[in-house]
């Protein structure tokens, strides 16, 4: 049986020592993608006229946007690349040359992007990570364009993977079901997207002269409901839009190392891979709404995962809001574990002195807020809200309590906690670079403590709210590096110490 | 019978007594810029005709809370601020109205730095940086004199580069 051919020998020998270029499409790209953005202008100008500024504004524009083509165009001579056995090498620049270096061992991604005018020309982005704190230009080397089977040989080659063939099937963790455009709607970030569609609607509208206090005098008229329903039917058709173009084609399968590629994208088409050695752990967020919905999100804790800054992205995302019970099975499924082991394993209790607390917490300022309320206008309308609140609260509070619980299996530390964003954590043990034990005045009274779990992954800090203090010191002892031992003394011989299994 | 619950003593070291010195003058230059800003807004209230009542009264509860803020918390800090090298960890305990533990172990310490405000290079005092691989930040151990400082951050070193490693 042959083995699968290396890559690197696959390139002529020629090509492997010597600097290779951007893909010579990259110069027909450019311009289509820069009069596109002018379009917008133009249309306007076109159908309103335009004032005798308005030539001027147009005038510079067309000269900016030469400017621009031109500096595009300069890019593709003067930028070129090569990969060697050990290093990737990238110059750039036309007044400045820069020349950068990375040695392949320290690349952790490798990510291709391809939107659309990439897509129509064949090409991808590819995006060469090290998974260091910087940021700025040293974040990662960027390689805007290379021909699309160049960049999936380059994403294999770098990240020391076998390139995927017809006849070795990779397998498959999920893919795109279109029911779960279901969720779409619920996540929070649907109704970020509202705001902005209805800003940039009245912006048009003021670009084409249509006066905006018209338009407000006639929803100020109109009943209140009918606003509602347009809010809602925004919403909802708006995240059905995200979720189609964010993940259509979704694919999540499992590579040979315990990492993950995820495909997804219909205009921009998005290839991330995760390499197993950088994922420390997954974690399952369940907003309010969405978590009424039965529905949760999973996610990938890994080290070094530059976000990507686009809005609505949740950066290590494995899955858009899918149903619980599939959210679980693709986290597990990316530890290779499963879920009742992992995600779902059953959680301990935190001492009812943390139920107190959580309940205190969320109610007192409730009690506040009706208070006030009560005060400043005394009505029966007002009393019925103070009681709305206080309910809310107390439900909430109890909600929050009812969410905390931790465990400590073999492998991972598991914690759970949150009403308003429900986030169970599952971190390796091996993951854990520190710990932050907090206590705050009310617990010391309660003899509770907070413990922050702290990684190289994720967002860096994972929290085990309102532990007992024994409990929470076990924890540490038998998680993290860094022992307590040489501070735990037997309260009745100070000078023994005294050892925890 | 059951053992009680073991009680953790506080890492060894205290820091450097001047640092109450620091913290004081901190906390009053603290209320010194709130009182100006106070001392602004009533200034253009003035100008505008609008009683100043109000901020006459925000500046008075802000001179009785600034005094009782410096002459209380850089002593109550003094008490429960340590630190300690053990083998494998850093421990530092910060503070005062929520105790912070913070262990951070030698074979995860990415980089060591020291660093000097003005205050504290009048008063020989210096802050010592220890940063790990995670996004959450770095240990940070205030008012420590320039010496130890700089001895501790020397052994720190020395320790990280016998364990060397990628420290993720």
């Amino acid at each position: 049986m042959t083995a699968a051919p290396d890559p690197v020998a696959a390139v002529p020998v020629a090509a492997r020592g010597r600097w290779l270029r951007l893909d010579r499409r990259v110069l027909a790209v450019h311009p289509v993608v820069d009069l596109a953005k002018l379009l917008p202008l133009l249309v306007i100008m076109v159908v309103s006229g335009g004032t005798r500024n308005d030539r001027w504004q147009l005038v510079i524009s067309l000269v900016a946007a030469g400017a621009v083509l031109v500096f595009g165009m300069s890019r593709w001579f003067t930028t070129t690349y090569r990969l060697a056995d050990d290093r990737l090498e990238l110059r750039t620049g036309l007044l400045r040359r820069r020349h950068r270096s990375v040695h392949r061992d320290r690349i952790r991604t490798a990510d291709l992007t391809a939107s659309p005018a990439h897509r129509v020309f064949g090409l991808a982005v590819v995006r060469v990570g090290t998974g260091s704190r910087e940021t700025g230009d040293d974040a990662e080397l960027v390689l805007d364009a290379v021909g699309r089977d160049e960049a999936e040989r380059l994403r294999t080659v770098l990240l020391g993977g076998a390139p995927e063939t017809e006849d070795a099937p990779v397998p498959t963790v999920a893919s795109l079901r279109w029911s779960w455009v279901r969720f779409a709607p619920l996540t929070f970030s649907a109704l970020a997207v509202v705001g902005a569609v209805w800003v940039a609607l009245v912006r048009i509208a003021e670009e084409f002269g249509w006066r905006p206090e018209a338009v407000v005098r006639g929803t100020v008229r109109a009943p209140i409901w009918l606003g509602g329903v347009a809010l809602l039917a925004t919403a909802v058709v708006g995240a059905a839009v995200a979720f189609t173009e964010g993940w259509w084609g979704y694919r999540l399968t499992r590579s040979d190392d315990g990492g993950v590629v995820l495909r997804r994208g219909l205009l921009t088409r998005r290839t991330l891979s995760l390499e197993g050695r950088r994922i420390r752990g997954v974690e399952i967020d369940e907003p309010l709404i969405l978590r009424a919905g039965r529905g949760a999100r999973p996610l990938a804790l890994t080290t070094g995962l530059v976000g990507l800054g686009q809005a609505g992205d949740h950066v290590g995302a494995l899955a858009p809001a899918v149903p619980r019970a599939e959210a679980h099975r693709i986290a597990a499924a990316t530890l290779g574990a499963a879920p009742a082991d992992t995600t779902e394993v059953v959680l301990d209790r935190h001492p009812p002195a943390a139920r107190t607390r959580r309940l205190v917490r969320a109610l007192v300022p409730a009690l506040a807020l009706a208070l006030v309320l009560i005060v400043s206008r005394h009505d029966l309308e007002a009393v019925v809200v103070a009681v709305v609140l206080l309910v809310a609260a107390a439900g909430l509070g109890w909600d929050r309590w009812r969410a905390l619980g931790h465990r400590l299996t073999v492998r991972h530390l598991v914690a759970r906690h949150g009403a308003w964003t429900r986030r169970t954590v599952v971190l390796d043990r091996d993951g854990v670079i520190g710990w932050r034990i907090s206590q705050g005045l009310g617990q010391r009274r309660s003899g509770l403590v907070t413990l922050h779990a702290v990684a190289a992954a994720g967002r860096g800090r994972y929290v085990v709210p309102d532990v007992g203090l024994d409990r929470g010191m076990e924890i540490v002892e038998a998680t993290g590096p860094g022992s307590l031992a040489p501070f735990l003394s037997d309260p009745a011989h100070p000078a023994r110490v005294l050892t925890r299994r | 019978m059951a053992p009680s619950p073991p009680r953790l003593r506080a890492p060894d070291h205290a820091v450097c007594p001047r640092a109450v010195t620091w913290w004081t003058l901190r906390s009053v230059l603290g209320t010194l810029v709130l009182l100006a800003v106070q001392g602004a807004a009533a200034g253009a209230l003035a100008a505008a005709g609008v009683a100043v009542a109000v901020p006459a009264v925000t500046a008075g509860v802000t001179v009785v809370a600034g005094v009782a803020h410096a002459l209380v918390v850089p002593r109550l800090r003094f008490r429960l601020h340590r630190w300690e090298q053990t083998d494998d960890a850093v421990h530092t305990l910060a503070g005062w109205l929520r105790l912070q533990w913070r262990i951070a172990p030698i074979s995860r310490i990415q980089t060591v730095d020291t660093e000097q405000g003005p205050l504290q290079r009048v008063l020989r005092l210096s802050t010592l940086t220890v940063t790990t691989a995670s996004a959450s930040g770095p240990l940070r151990l205030d008012g420590l004199d320039v010496e130890e400082a700089a001895d501790l951050a020397d052994r720190l070193t020395k320790a990280t580069e016998a364990l060397g490693g990628d420290a993720t």
